[in-house]
């Protein structure tokens, strides 16, 4: 008898396993959540097609606003719409907004001495944070479709999915490890010729990983992990390493549209949940995403220019504010998606271990 | 983290008051804010920020058509080095060549250079001009000189400027015979260039030094 069928968890077929226990629908879920949109549109935002990017020129500051903008200011509008939030993270929800509102002045007031490792944090944290969600997301995608991942395949899983991370802070030009190390040591030819061998084996590991991950969790665990899962780390790998020039902005939007799926699902089933709500689907949806494109407006767009207003130059109010509303949600997104054994919206991830039918929620 | 959070939590209703007092400061301070760039944006735009606009571009874009080198390279010079793109330092030392600002200009030119973003041989011909122009010259910065004309002309071998001025730098740092091939070089592409043939002269031991 083969391991696979001793398991507890209801017998699935493998197609079903393959495709997981996902949210919506297939196509929802492996397009915006899986990272599949951003691999059809590669060609276009890549440049390969030959042609202008009609993205970059007249649509890409509305694609920014509804999906990067909106996407960092929907950790907040979670974190202040998720029930028990104040009394869990006092410090967080009450404290935490006006000092980095504090922090940010100061960055702003010494821009050269401090502005600058603002935005060398911000640069060396981003990778780390979508490398991080696309671990995550992986493991949710797994425990849902009922592949309990044994604690090996977790680490293993998670050092495969750090790779984009560590190809960044790497071989980044100006964050990462040249943000942390003087330019002196990137010089040395003992540190450049390690770093050119690096580099091929790490490209090669980062579409490799996911692949030799999915082959050991099919051998060792009691399922087979969702397609969706390594789909997730090698779109993330393709968003660092083949978008390289406008990593920091392709990556943004399409990790935006990613995480703006999977809070608005967290959000419904949160608010859904509350005793005497009387309202639907589509009416929590859009409140929650108005929302969101409201806060990003104030902050992206409304926030810098107070700043230049108060007598502070362009370049430190933009770039600063920015730096600052990345690592506030970084920040904030480490504490909203811990899910104690008390939180909801771990029954979301849970779910899947008991039940075998139906593909979608 | 979630430690860290549980030794802040207000104990007392005094920190509870606290809490809540600082929570309605931030809302207020980033409403006030917020409102304050929209009406900067009105007062001075006409209109409220606007999506499609990059600030950032355009203010820069507006101090270089009124021709103020001087404000273009501060304040490209601080957003430089907060963030150092490739464009905004190939910007800076644009603004700062206009500007006469040196200390800007190699600072572009260095952090090009040293971050491996620089394609151009101007940007190393620039940066390694300004190294031989310093009054207080060392031998250090005249044999980075060689390095970075050497570089430059790899990437273009027809400049008179960059052969003259490599010659210089071989002058400097003591290897005469090299120094007089690259000043023969920079002759044979620009026969009329003085500083050559005055070079050349130094480095046969025609002149003395």
């Amino acid at each position: 008898m083969s391991r696979r069928s001793d398991t507890a968890a209801p017998e699935r077929s493998i197609q079903q396993g393959l495709v997981g226990r996902l949210f919506v629908h297939p196509l929802f879920d492996y397009l915006l959540i899986g990272g599949g949109l951003s691999l059809m549109t590669l060609p276009i935002v890549a440049g390969w097609t030959g042609g202008q990017n009609v993205f970059a020129e007249t649509s890409l500051p509305y694609i920014l606003f509804a999906s990067t903008m909106a996407h960092f200011a929907s950790s907040t509008v979670r974190l202040y719409t998720k029930p028990q939030a104040t009394a869990s993270w006092p410090f967080l929800t009450m404290v935490f907004p006006l000092l980095a509102l504090a922090v940010l002045t100061l960055c702003i007031s010494q821009p050269q001495r401090l502005g600058a490792h603002l935005q060398g944090l911000y640069l060396t944290w981003s990778p780390y944070h979508y490398a991080a969600q696309a671990y995550g997301l992986t493991v949710m995608y797994c425990y849902r479709s009922g592949c309990l991942l044994p604690a090996a395949d977790k680490k293993l899983l998670w050092w495969v999915s750090m790779l984009p991370f560590f190809f960044s802070f790497l071989f980044s030009t100006y964050s990462g490890a040249r943000w942390l190390l003087p330019a002196a040591v990137f010089s040395n030819p003992v540190v450049e010729a390690g770093l050119a061998a690096i580099r091929p084996v790490l490209s090669v590991l980062v579409f490799l990983g996911p692949v030799a991950v999915f082959f050991k969790v099919w051998r060792s665990a009691p399922a087979v992990m969702p397609l969706i899962g390594p789909l997730m780390l090698i779109a993330n790998g393709i968003w660092w390493l083949l978008l390289s020039f406008d990593a920091f902005v392709w990556a943004t939007v399409f990790h935006g549209l990613q995480y703006l799926a999977i809070v608005v699902i967290f959000h419904l089933k949160d608010q859904r949940d509350l005793p005497g709500n009387h309202h639907g689907t589509a009416f929590h949806v859009v409140k929650f995403y108005g929302l969101c494109l409201l806060l990003g407006y104030g902050l992206f767009k409304c926030l810098p220019l107070a700043y230049v207003w108060a007598g502070f130059g362009f370049g430190e109010s933009l770039l600063l504010v920015t730096a600052a509303i990345n690592l506030h949600h970084f920040i904030v997104d480490a504490y909203i998606w811990r899910l104690k054994k008390s939180d909801p919206n771990r029954r979301i991830v849970d779910e899947g271990l008991g039940l075998g039918d139906g593909q979608t929620v | 983290m979630s430690s860290l959070t549980a030794n802040f939590a207000p104990e007392t209703p005094f920190g509870r008051r606290v809490y809540r007092l600082t929570f309605v400061v931030g809302v207020v301070v980033f409403v006030g804010l917020a409102l304050a760039g929209i009406a900067y944006s009105l007062l001075f735009d006409h209109r409220p920020p606007d999506l499609s606009t990059n600030y950032l571009a355009r203010h820069f874009l507006a101090l270089a058509e009124q021709e103020d080198h001087a404000a273009l390279s501060a304040e490209l010079r601080i957003t430089a080095e907060i963030d150092p793109q490739p464009q905004m330092l190939e910007n800076l030392a644009r603004a700062a060549a206009r500007a006469n600002d040196q200390e800007s200009l190699r600072f572009a030119l260095t952090r090009l250079i040293e971050s491996g973003m620089a394609t151009d041989a101007g940007s190393y011909l620039g940066l390694a001009t300004l190294l031989l122009r310093q009054p207080d010259l060392k031998v250090g910065d005249a044999t980075s000189a060689v390095s970075y004309l050497q570089e430059s002309l790899r990437l273009d071998p027809d400049q008179a400027v960059a052969n003259n001025n490599l010659g210089t730098a071989f002058l400097l740092v003591g290897q005469p015979d090299q120094a007089a091939a690259a000043f023969r070089r920079a002759l044979e592409l620009d026969p009329g260039l003085e500083s050559a043939k005055t070079g050349l002269d130094l480095a046969t031991g025609t002149t003395a030094p």
